[in-house]
């Protein structure tokens, strides 16, 4: 049995908190990028805390791809943000915006098994990782294995998965928040400005656009800290997309799950449908490529 | 002297804390089998007595989700409970001796809140660690 003494404990939690105002990222840095925030009595009972200050999981870039795929959407190079960008990213900002935009670049990429393509874009996530101090936390089998499986689409997706986590995780134990967080918001701007360009044709990837409204709402509250000005520019922008999701219908009904105890295993039977009309995608089109202009010029 | 005493203290607690959470991290990691990609996401809180932690998640149907948890150097010390928008519960990892993992099967997607706290029967504090991953 696993138990840490309590005057231990809370003498570490103190001094995590200490040492971590030593390194923080620059700008200005709210509570919310402290290890996590409780608040008094807003549970069920005991007190809440939020998750690395956190209070939403963003859905995966490589999700969004895989559902692209799915639809079977044609490669299209324009979609991609340019390689010849990367000179235009000096900041840090700048540079964790575009990590995760070329993150997502890359698992649209293995969706078609590009793979001089796919290697190309990788050099350029190599190359921003390490100019954000990030690449040398990541254990280097990722690396290695990138080009090992250039030609394994499943390996592409679950190795770019593992690369952003293993960089969420270093970011966040390095107290830089700010820069997991852009991270972040670059891969889902651009997945969603994959899925907008299915979405015209396919039902399927139209109603997931619908869906991530909570998502963006989550971004928006993730950014709300910080005070840097080209960040600040792209809060406004999603603030601007927020107003076109919270307009779409949502419908709920819920359905009791069943249980498979003997394989760990529950099937959610809710269900929920969102209706988004042409008028409203193109809406929300406009301003989504808005947001990615503002991240990739 | 003193001063020096209390900065290598300072020094080694946080590197315990900071080690604790990265030990149940790979031990989170291990309860993925490679059909599972993760989400590209760590959840992580350091947790005491009955604190709970909370995060909304979007569970896109078509998909299979594990949500695999601990605390400390293994399973079973973290409980955690998903609700849907409307507050009914659609699992709990208690009725089933705290599973150190589950998968969960979507039609359609859901908003959901996950919260996790310390199983106060097996530990008072401790670092919770969810990690989230999916397949098709």
């Amino acid at each position: 049995m696993f138990k840490l003494n309590k005057h231990l404990f809370f003498a570490a939690l103190a001094c995590t908190a200490l040492l971590s105002s030593c390194v923080e990222d620059k700008g200005t840095v709210s509570d919310a990028d402290s290890i996590d925030e409780v608040v008094e009595g807003n549970g069920t009972n005991g007190s809440m805390v939020k998750y690395d200050g956190e209070i939403f999981s963003i859905p995966s870039p490589v999700q969004t791809a895989i559902l692209i795929r799915k639809s079977n959407a044609k490669y299209n190079e324009d979609l991609l943000n340019p390689t010849e960008n990367i000179s235009k990213y000096v900041s840090e900002v700048q540079k964790a915006l575009n990590l995760g935009v070329y993150g997502a670049d890359l698992a649209y990429l293995a969706n078609f098994g590009n793979k001089q393509q796919s290697v190309t874009y990788f050099k350029e996530v190599e190359m921003l990782s390490t100019d954000l101090d990030v690449k040398g936390a990541i254990d280097n089998g990722i690396f290695s294995r990138f080009y090992e499986n250039i030609d394994n689409r499943d390996s592409l997706y679950a190795i770019n998965a593992e690369f952003y986590r293993a960089g969420d995780t270093y970011l966040k134990d390095s107290k830089r928040n700010q820069t997991a967080s852009l991270i972040i918001t670059g891969g889902w701007v651009e997945a969603l400005y994959f899925a907008l360009d299915a979405a015209a044709y396919n039902p399927e990837v139209r109603k997931r656009v619908g869906e991530q409204g909570k998502a963006l709402q989550s971004l928006v509250n993730l950014l709300s800290p910080y005070d840097d000005a080209q960040l600040v520019k792209v809060r406004t922008g999603l603030s601007e997309l927020l107003t076109d999701f919270s307009e779409l219908e949502v419908v709920y009904n819920y359905a009791k799950p069943i249980h498979d105890a003997e394989n760990k295993k529950t099937y959610i039977n809710s269900s929920s449908n969102v209706q988004v009309s042409d008028a409203q995608l193109q809406s929300i089109q406009e301003k989504l490529v808005s947001v990615r202009n503002t991240i990739i010029q | 002297m003193k001063k020096i005493l209390l900065a290598l203290f300072i020094i080694v607690s946080a590197a315990s804390a900071d080690a604790q959470c990265e030990n149940t991290i790979d031990y989170c990691k291990s309860n993925f089998s490679n059909e599972f990609i993760s989400d590209g996401q760590v959840y992580k809180a350091l947790l005491y007595n009955d604190q709970i932690a909370e995060f909304d998640i979007s569970l896109f149907g078509g998909n299979t989700y594990r949500i695999s948890c601990g605390s400390g150097e293994g399973g079973g010390n973290l409980v955690f409970r998903l609700y849907d928008k409307e507050k009914n519960l659609l699992f709990s990892n208690q009725d089933y001796t705290n599973a150190p993992f589950w998968d969960f099967v979507l039609e359609s997607t859901i908003d959901c809140t996950i919260e996790a706290q310390l199983d106060l029967n097996r530990v008072e504090s401790g670092c919770g660690v969810l990690l989230i991953g999916f397949k098709e």
